[in-house]
């Protein structure tokens, strides 16, 4: 089959072709058997590309922690507050004013005395911190940059019933929302324990996984959640990865390891799946650690 | 005579274009796959209620409903099959969830009230019918999912860039370190004609 076919056959599922050359096309697929069939398995192919990105973005969507939408910023009670602040300002000021006595008249100043002892105190010498200070202080970074992760309240979906959501029976969304509202309510130990008695192919997936590593992080496992979190942040099918690259390079930073924590943030600055904030914030830790 | 027909033609007379569902669908059209992804999250839940009130059926199912869905009006907007909208993009949305709950024999419960999505179903049941047309026998589906499997992932992903999700020959240049758009696109050819050759095997056997 020529190029100029195939490029004509991919115009045609495309929807590229003008009338006349979509009716020439329909009547060679009619005439010669050889392009009906290079046509036909062109449209095979697509359907395989088509389902199998469905797929993927099925998969994606069910993988990723829920987007909560930003509260729109509401003006009206910045400004009750300001007029709040204010008038109590004005208010104070205008009692103090009120309560003031009449000011007195001035006072004669006695001249100083010439032959002094008294002397200015000498001006304190520039106090430049130890160079080892300068250094970014990896334990104290982490510990300023570490929160576990915490889904919003809404994002646990009522209907899943995470009430019936026990023992090995659980269907991954159940189980999911179950590990999303132990998170909410800091139950590290417990959301464990669940993992725990989950069949292994729920908990080889990939949400699972970030809980399980969210979990050993805030207990203070980081040998144990490092490896997770690496894990799942080179998974690119999943949605958690900038999540985990952020994580991991917390680990990385716990563990005073500044080379791996400051690749996996540039991974988290420069990733596409990740939100502005999280950038910001991966760009923010970088410049600290530099 | 003339004025009952002029009266059947004004009733059908269609709604007047939503402008914001329909910017919606050309943001999504030029790449901001994030709406998409914000579409699903602001909605799963609401209808998961809703779905539920209408169907005997399980959470999961309606899940699955959603991502069904989401994931086709996505195409449907990709392929350019889908331009405009003449409701919220919700509504939409949740009707072609509830087509799809109904095409898979799920059974509804009696309700005693109906909302948009309910009517916009019941005005015109084409329009979602048109959104779930891939229906193809089990078979064919397993050998396509085999054979796209065989690829290279980076074959893989490189034709589902630019076959699913549209992305023009410059954004795979620049995505997968090519040097220029001729070897970009000699690339997603050879991918392709892989693609073909590994289908066309599988069948024959």
């Amino acid at each position: 089959m020529s190029e100029q076919d195939l490029l004509l056959i991919e115009q045609y599922y495309r929807n590229e072709l003008g009338e006349a050359e979509r009716l020439a096309f329909e009547q060679r697929m009619a005439e010669d058997s050889n392009f009906r069939e290079e046509a036909l398995l062109h449209q095979r192919a697509m359907t395989a590309i088509r389902l199998y990105g469905k797929e993927l973005m099925k998969k994606k969507l069910q993988d990723r922690p829920l987007v909560t939408p930003k509260p729109k910023p509401r003006i009206w009670p910045w400004m009750v507050t300001t007029g709040a602040v204010l008038a109590v300002v004005f208010g104070i000021f205008w009692w103090s004013e009120a309560d003031e006595k009449p000011p007195l008249p001035p006072q004669p100043v006695p001249p100083p005395f010439v032959d002094t002892l008294h002397q200015p105190p000498p001006p304190l010498p520039t106090v430049h911190p130890p160079v080892a200070e300068l250094k970014p202080d990896a334990k104290k970074l982490f510990a300023d940059a570490f929160k576990p992760f915490k889904p919003s309240q809404d994002e646990t979906v009522k209907s899943a019933d995470t009430s019936k959501a026990q023992g090995s029976g659980m269907s991954r969304l159940a189980s999911l929302n179950k590990l999303k509202q132990l998170a909410q309510e800091e139950k590290y130990s417990e959301s464990l324990a669940t993992i725990e008695q989950l069949p292994k192919e729920l908990q080889s997936n990939a949400a699972i996984m970030f809980f399980k590593a969210n979990s050993l992080l805030a207990l203070g496992r980081t040998d144990e959640a490092a490896p997770l979190f690496e894990g799942i942040a080179s998974n690119q099918q999943t949605a958690y990865a900038s999540y985990a690259q952020w994580y991991a390079a917390l680990c990385a930073l716990k563990k005073g390891d500044l080379p791996r924590a400051k690749k996996w943030l540039r991974a988290v600055a420069s990733g596409s799946d990740a939100s502005e904030t999280q950038r910001m914030e991966a760009k923010s830790l970088l410049e600290k650690l530099n | 005579m003339g004025e009952k027909k002029k009266k059947e033609t004004k009733e059908k007379e269609l709604p007047p274009i939503n402008e914001e569902a329909t910017k919606l669908v050309a943001a999504i059209h030029e790449g901001q796959l994030g709406l998409i992804e914000e579409l699903y999250d602001l909605y799963l839940k609401k209808f998961l209620n809703w779905a539920d009130k209408r169907f005997y059926t399980t959470p999961g199912d309606i899940e699955d409903a959603w991502q069904e869905a989401v994931t086709s009006f996505y195409m449907k907007i990709k392929s350019e099959k889908l331009t405009e909208l003449r409701c919220k993009a919700s509504t939409f949305l949740f009707m072609l969830g509830h087509y799809w709950l109904l095409k898979n024999g799920r059974k509804l419960k009696r309700i005693w009230w109906t909302d948009e999505a309910d009517k916009l179903l019941a005005a015109d049941p084409v329009i979602a019918v048109s959104f779930f047309d891939d229906d193809i026998w089990e078979e064919e589906r397993l050998l396509l999912r085999a054979a796209i499997q065989v690829l290279s992932p980076k074959c893989q992903k490189m034709l589902i860039r630019r076959h699913f999700e549209g992305y023009k020959i410059a954004e795979i240049m620049k995505e997968f370190e090519y040097k220029n758009e001729n070897s970009t696109t000699a690339s997603l050819a050879t991918c392709l004609k892989e693609l073909k050759e590994i289908i066309k095997k599988m069948t024959k056997k």
